[in-house]
């Protein structure tokens, strides 16, 4: 049994092995590349804001500014417009449907986009942003945060598929300990939640559903930042999903 | 002297950046080599992080807190590229471990390798803590000043984090089944 001591000798001898590390080839490729990057000068309060803030803040100060637009709204038709014939509305649909997967989802709002991969999704092959098959549902301007959509035609009985689903992600990505498990309805059908937490950095929750006879998943994943939950995001989408018919 | 070529680079002086980026670049390609444990994954890193702090500089106010701030830069781009590998992807590869033995503390090659596994079952966050701390030999203090965290979050990470590198090694030093029915 080592000591507190004896494995912080271990520890910082260990990391000063390698030690002939020279930069050379990063410095040069920054060099290279200085005269093509613009240095960010724009004041603007919001593009100097958020990308500071984590996601959440971002949905609040969304909320406050959209609770601001409405109080505005009212104000002006209060002083001037009564009487005034109602505006259509303006509110954009941000309805996505997915012919491929046979789904539909509403967006969070207009800010959010879903990139088609190709190709078909295949359980237990990365499920990553990058991967085949996959919708990729982000914020625009969002690096850490990603709804992934997708589906297959199921090709055994709903529990046998869960099964080897879930033999196929622990033999492959046994970093990803599968955690707590729940389950919820989603367009009448009982979707099966599971929270991973991926070794380093990043960790998500999932849902599993099938209707008809295709197996749906949809499964959020962010980055570092410790305080987020995905859980009301994953169940924002899943509140407005519809399978097809 | 860094806190001129800071303001310098902060007006677009490329030389000034070339300056603060020679000065600094070694370090930041260890660091990221350390907490990403792939050299190809720190030399993406650590560029990144570099163009991110051109691009970024107009916007520190306070010239004379770079260090922390560009540290900050680099985490970050550290956890995107690690992200990047390892989001339902198989392990990065090793480390190369053909490196002579040392004498100065590092007693085995089985040492190298459980901690080499146990730092990899580590999150970023307890990484950049335990490199920050044991490679840079930076205060705890100092350690949370540059990752932006309170001080007692950043003892509380390389606590943990050291308890499971000793739990590493702990576990190999255990002997096998095999040992003890000899």
């Amino acid at each position: 049994m080592s000591t507190d001591r004896d494995t912080t000798r271990i520890v910082r001898s260990w990391l000063t092995v390698e030690e002939n590390e020279s930069a050379d080839r990063v410095l040069g490729a920054v060099l290279d590349r200085l005269d093509a990057t613009p240095q960010r000068r724009t004041t603007s309060w919001s593009t100097r804001r958020f990308p500071d803030m984590n996601t959440m803040m971002k949905y609040g100060l969304g909320a406050v500014a959209a609770v601001a637009a409405v109080a505005l709204v009212g104000v002006v038709a209060l002083n001037g417009n009564v009487g005034a014939a109602p505006l259509p509305s303006e509110t954009p649909d941000t309805t996505y449907t997915s012919e491929r997967h046979d789904y539909t989802v509403v967006l969070p709002d207009e800010s959010w986009e879903i990139v088609e991969r190709p190709g078909i999704w295949a359980e237990a092959t990365a499920f990553s942003e990058e991967s085949s098959g996959l919708d990729v549902a982000r914020k625009v301007g969002e690096s850490e945060l990603w709804v992934l959509l997708t589906s297959q035609p199921l090709d055994l009985e709903r529990d046998e598929w869960l099964v080897r689903y879930d033999g196929l992600s622990e033999s492959r990505f046994p970093h990803c300990p599968v955690g707590s498990s729940e389950s919820r309805t989603v367009d009448g059908e009982q979707a099966r939640i599971t929270r991973y937490a991926c070794d380093p950095g990043s960790d998500g929750v999932e849902a599993i559903m099938f209707h008809g006879d295709r197996a749906f998943a949809v499964r959020v994943f962010h980055g570092a930042d410790e305080t987020y939950d995905s859980r009301p995001l994953l169940d924002e989408f899943l509140d407005t999903f519809r399978f097809g018919d | 002297m860094q806190t001129d070529l800071v303001v310098r680079a902060q007006h677009g002086d490329k030389e000034a950046y070339a300056d603060l980026a020679f000065g600094v670049a070694d370090r930041f390609l260890a660091v990221s080599r350390r907490i990403l444990r792939d050299i190809d994954l720190a030399e993406d890193a650590a560029q990144q992080a570099l163009l991110s702090i051109w691009q970024d500089l107009p916007q520190l106010r306070d010239p004379a807190r770079f260090e922390a701030w560009s540290y900050r830069i680099l985490l970050r781009a550290c956890y995107a590229e690690g992200r990047k590998q390892r989001r339902w992807a198989p392990n990065l590869r090793l480390l190369p471990a053909d490196e002579p033995a040392h004498g100065d503390g590092m007693s085995s090659v089985a040492d190298r390798d459980q901690l080499e596994n146990g730092f990899r079952r580590l999150s970023f966050d307890h990484r950049a803590v335990v490199v920050l701390h044991h490679y840079l030999d930076l205060p705890v203090e100092r350690v949370a000043e540059l990752l932006g965290i309170p001080v007692g979050t950043a003892h509380s990470r390389l606590h943990y984090a050291m308890r499971g590198l000793k739990a590493a090694l702990d576990a190999d030093a255990r002997p096998t089944a095999q040992e003890v029915a000899r």
